[in-house]
């Protein structure tokens, strides 16, 4: 390391300053753990290679910074969609284990050799209120051919809906 | 272990086939300055620590865009000044303390540090230097202990030769009144 003066120039120009400063030992009795110096080396050799090397999450700073609040507001949205999801869910379900809609539900199914779990799972993840579900499987309009194609035409669109084949629909009808 | 100079250091990590092996030798070479310096700053081992490991990486992350017309040992130095300062900074702004609190804060852990052993007279300087401003505290540390030459402290700090000279010359007198003066 280039040095343009040594300890002597430093005393020289501290005397010329009038400081006492120059006759002190200027080691300022800081001390390391022992073998410090030695680790040291490997220390950073890792920290380098772990700050450089690629990672899934080595994103900028900044993008970062926009992200996080981007994803809590997606997480708070999907958050309320969910609970009005339960809460919907909830709502019909207690409405199905009403025993009159329960009893429509049964008579439904055997009507049309439908399995009536796979029936009662249908309407849960339906959008159709009890009132319809009700009103369409009331067993006149159900036993006319129009409520029959109405009702199936209703669940088959909310099959689809949910992702559910219609072939697989058809398989469970008789 | 040979010392390299700072050009054949420069040399083999541009031109050599082995970088990684060039910069651990940059590594062993001014981690030991880097380090005091930067102690004298911070005073903590364990901040001067983490300052230190993060000032390597830096310098290892920058050193493909050095240019090689300035000075390794200026530039490092400069980092480890900024990386010094920012920590400090830091500090200020997460505890909000005003400059007078920062020297009083940095004092009580130059008490309680475990590393660190100075006589009366060492500490007495030591809490003399701890009151000088920030950049006053930097200029007289890399004179008084790093023996710099003024030109290349006006590098490391971006300041020039007169101004420096006038700043270390204040700090003696301030260092000099507080150590004698009771």
């Amino acid at each position: 390391m280039k040095k343009e003066s040594s300890k002597e120039a430093i005393r020289k120009e501290l005397q010329e300053l009038g400081s006492s400063l120059g006759a002190v030992d200027s080691t300022p009795g800081f001390r390391v753990p022992d073998a410090y110096f030695d680790q040291l080396p490997n220390t950073i050799q890792e920290k380098v290679l772990e700050k450089t090397s690629p990672s899934a999450f080595n994103l900028p700073f900044l993008v970062y910074r926009r992200l996080v609040p981007v994803m809590a507001v997606l997480l708070l949205l999907a958050g309320i969609a969910f609970s009005l999801f339960m809460m919907r869910s909830e709502g019909i379900r207690d409405q199905l284990a009403t025993d009159q809609l329960d009893a429509e539900l049964e008579y439904f199914a055997y009507r049309t050799s439908m399995d009536h779990d796979l029936l009662y799972d249908l309407v849960l993840e339906s959008d159709l209120t009890a009132d319809e579900l009700l009103f369409g499987l009331e067993p006149g309009i159900a036993e006319g051919e129009n409520g029959y194609d109405e009702i199936m035409e209703m669940m088959f669109e909310d099959a689809r809906y949910y992702g559910i084949e219609s072939s697989y629909l058809l398989s469970s009808l008789d | 272990m040979r010392q390299y100079t700072d050009e054949e250091l420069l040399a083999m990590f541009f031109e050599g086939d082995n970088p990684n092996y060039a910069f651990s030798l940059i590594v062993r070479k001014y981690q030991e300055p880097v380090y005091w310096h930067v102690r004298r700053l911070v005073i903590s081992h364990d901040d001067a620590n983490d300052i230190v490991q993060d000032v390597f990486v830096k310098a290892w992350k920058a050193l493909g865009k050095f240019r090689k017309d300035s000075a390794l040992y200026t530039w490092i130095y400069r980092i480890a000044t900024n990386e010094a300062f920012s920590f400090l900074n830091k500090k200020k702004r997460r505890y909000m303390l005003p400059l007078v609190d920062v020297s009083k804060q940095l004092e009580e852990t130059l008490e309680a540090d475990v590393y660190y052993q100075g006589s009366e007279m060492e500490k007495k300087i030591q809490t003399a230097i701890l009151s000088l401003p920030e950049k006053q505290r930097a200029v007289f540390n890399l004179r008084y202990y790093d023996e710099m030459k003024y030109e290349d402290m006006a590098k490391i700090l971006d300041t020039s030769v007169g101004a420096l000279k006038a700043s270390y010359h204040h700090a003696v007198k301030k260092i000099e009144q507080s150590v004698h003066g009771d």
